[in-house]
């Protein structure tokens, strides 16, 4: 065997300028390949992570009426019990409060629905890290004459409202009269998403719950785990230990995230694919040349007794080593590139890429690719030289070694 | 002396040309140990055609080629290829080594094929590649040899798995007087000394002038079969 992948492999270097033509082509197409998939799949991983990590949290808890009807008055029955009692959970990293309800904006010059939520800051900070979000003023840090409140930048926009501003919301109470308030903006908040920003506004929960009229109208416990990948276990516990309550994933929350995702895996994996199909070509017809340049040497080889399964064999192994050359040099440049544009990040602002938010995509992409995304593009490669061989290959054995072994 | 090769009533005929070909027509031949044989006949005489169904590379049409008390007509390809490889040395007109392998590796190249034990393989070949006058070549690839060396090279491969017989096709027709010469010197002793069959097809005067038997073709017919006393 090593006698065999010693000649397959000098075999390979018999023609330098052609091999390194079909290995320079396999490695631009998964240095290109590879390049686009991991700049799509940084663009879905943030757009997830932000939208679970920054807005959903893992896992979400709420009185069943309350996700149809959104109404204060569906709030969560000892909603301060439960949460003491998820942040005693092992597997729980944080848990955050939240009233929630859907109102009216106004500034002095216009006014939009907006959903409404109430939130304990520090609480919040520890659940989805919002602070972070922060582009403008602060983050439910200052006191004032007026309850704050921490608007998005689209809205900010779209309300001529700057930090100091004030807005006034409506929304209904308790006892489902409608309530107005007037708040100052202390914060504006950027995120990945434009529809985000324009629908969602924060206020605290102690100034909110007071306009409600209600001690604590909690409508939604937002839950953050140590580890994402216990999502189902978690939620499935809790289903059980809350019957009365709905308590579902961030997969049935947003199940687009996750089927995105997977779709985008997919597509990638088929522009890879198709990319190799084209490189296969070139691969077929190099190995083809080596096979008919070596008539003579094969017939030699068939006549002293090599069974037609070692030439087949040989045929294959030399296909798949040019292959792999090329293979493991484009792996080898997409990981430094991918590691460098992951480090460094891809500004698409610069080119328009800010309409990538009205889409809920940041304009900022850092490409990344997992292990087992190169692990799939190497078995792909494989299958690629495997099939490629098999028409060189065949003409190789059907040779007849006595015509082979004469052929000038 | 044990009969190494014996057809009966061979005959060829290559049907797939527009007239049909009768390539051997009833040839009946015993070829003993250590006979240093000469196949020789105008070009179509059936010389290669001869050695190619004697080598288990193409089967003929009628008779029997029996080796070693196997009849190797009759057998499927699949055992045809165990047994070149176990029984047959081959050495080419176009000397025919793997260029990507150095001397000593092409010289174990059969060894390795018949899956002998390495120590022993490097052993062999390097015997052989001395036996031959190659003992300082044994790391160099076949580009950097001479013609004369590269066939020294393919008589040593063919030799070295100690084969019962070695059928040489042509093997002086590309090689210089001297080389010829020096092969043919080196194959006489060989075949003296390891007692191997050596049968060639040439119209090389200089390897008909060192065989101890010649057999003329005429037509895919045994002409003539002459015994000589060389030594």
């Amino acid at each position: 065997m090593f006698t065999l992948l010693k000649i397959s492999w000098r075999n390979i270097w018999r023609n330098k300028k052609r091999s390194l033509v079909i290995i320079t082509a396999i490695t631009l197409g998964l240095v290109g390949g590879n390049f686009i998939s991991s700049a799509y799949i940084g663009m879905m991983n943030q757009t997830m992570v932000e939208t679970i990590e920054k807005q959903l949290s893992h896992i979400q808890i709420h009185h069943p009426d309350f996700i149809a009807e959104r109404e204060i008055r569906h709030d969560i029955e000892n909603a301060g019990a439960i949460v003491n009692d998820l942040r005693s959970h092992p597997k729980i990293k944080a848990v955050a409060a939240r009233t929630k309800t859907d109102g009216m904006v106004a500034s002095p010059y216009l006014s939009a629905g907006i959903s409404i939520v109430g939130v304990v800051a520090q609480k919040e900070i520890e659940t989805t890290g919002f602070d972070q979000q922060i582009i403008k003023g602060s983050y439910f840090k200052e006191a004032g004459r007026f309850p704050s409140t921490v608007i998005g930048q689209e809205l900010a926009e779209k309300l001529q409202s700057d930090i100091g501003s004030r807005i006034v919301l409506t929304f209904q109470d308790a006892e489902r009269e409608m309530v107005s308030a007037s708040f100052r903006v202390e914060g504006i908040f950027r995120s990945a998403a434009t529809e985000y920003e324009k629908r969602v506004l924060f206020v605290q929960a102690e100034d909110f719950n007071a306009l409600i009229g209600k001690e604590d109208p909690t409508t939604e416990i937002a839950i953050r785990l140590h580890d994402k990948e216990r999502t189902e276990a978690v939620t499935k516990e809790l289903s059980e230990t809350y019957p009365g309550l709905s308590v579902r994933s961030w997969k049935e929350m947003a199940p687009e995230l996750e089927f995105l995702m997977d779709w985008t895996i997919m597509s990638l994996m088929w522009i890879i694919g198709i990319i190799l199909l084209g490189v296969s070509f070139g691969i077929l017809n190099t190995i083809l040349m080596s096979v008919m340049e070596r008539t003579r040497e094969l017939g030699m080889l068939m006549s002293v007794g090599m069974k037609k399964s070692l030439v087949f064999g040989m045929v294959v192994l030399e296909t798949v080593m040019l292959s792999l050359t090329g293979g493991l040099m484009g792996m080898v440049l997409s990981l430094g590139l991918v590691s460098y544009l992951n480090k460094q990040g891809m500004d698409l602002s610069v080119i328009g890429g800010e309409a990538l938010r009205d889409f809920g995509f940041s304009p900022v992409i850092y490409p990344e690719l997992h292990a087992g995304f190169y692990f799939q593009v190497t078995v792909m490669i494989v299958v690629f030289a495997i099939l490629a061989a098999i028409y060189p290959a065949r003409k190789a054995i059907k040779l007849q070694p006595a015509e082979a072994v004469r052929k000038e | 002396m044990k009969t190494v090769i014996k057809t009966n009533n061979l005959s060829k005929v290559y049907s797939d040309a527009a007239v049909p070909v009768q390539a051997l027509k009833d040839v009946n031949l015993e070829f003993k140990e250590g006979e240093f044989t000469a196949i020789v006949g105008p070009s179509g005489s059936g010389k290669t055609t001869f050695l190619n169904v004697i080598g288990g590379l193409d089967k003929p049409t009628e008779g029997h080629v029996i080796i070693d008390d196997v009849d190797i007509a009759t057998m499927k390809e699949s055992q045809l290829f165990d047994f070149r490889l176990k029984h047959i040395g081959f050495v080419f007109q176009a000397y025919n080594l793997i260029p990507v392998l150095t001397a000593k590796e092409n010289v174990s190249f059969i060894m390795l094929l018949q899956k002998a034990p390495k120590k022993e393989m490097e052993k062999r070949a390097k015997e052989m590649l001395e036996q031959v006058g190659l003992d300082d070549k044994l790391d160099v690839r076949p580009g950097k040899l001479s013609g004369g060396q590269q066939q020294r090279v393919a008589v040593a491969r063919a030799l070295a798995s100690k084969p019962d017989f070695v059928l040489a096709d042509e093997p002086t027709a590309n090689l210089d007087t001297e080389s010829a010469f020096n092969l043919l010197d080196i194959m006489a002793r060989l075949n003296r000394e390891e007692n191997i069959t050596l049968i060639f097809s040439t119209h090389d005067q200089r390897v008909i002038d060192r065989a101890r038997r010649v057999i003329t073709l005429v037509d895919g017919a045994v002409d003539k079969d002459e015994q000589f006393d060389r030594d």
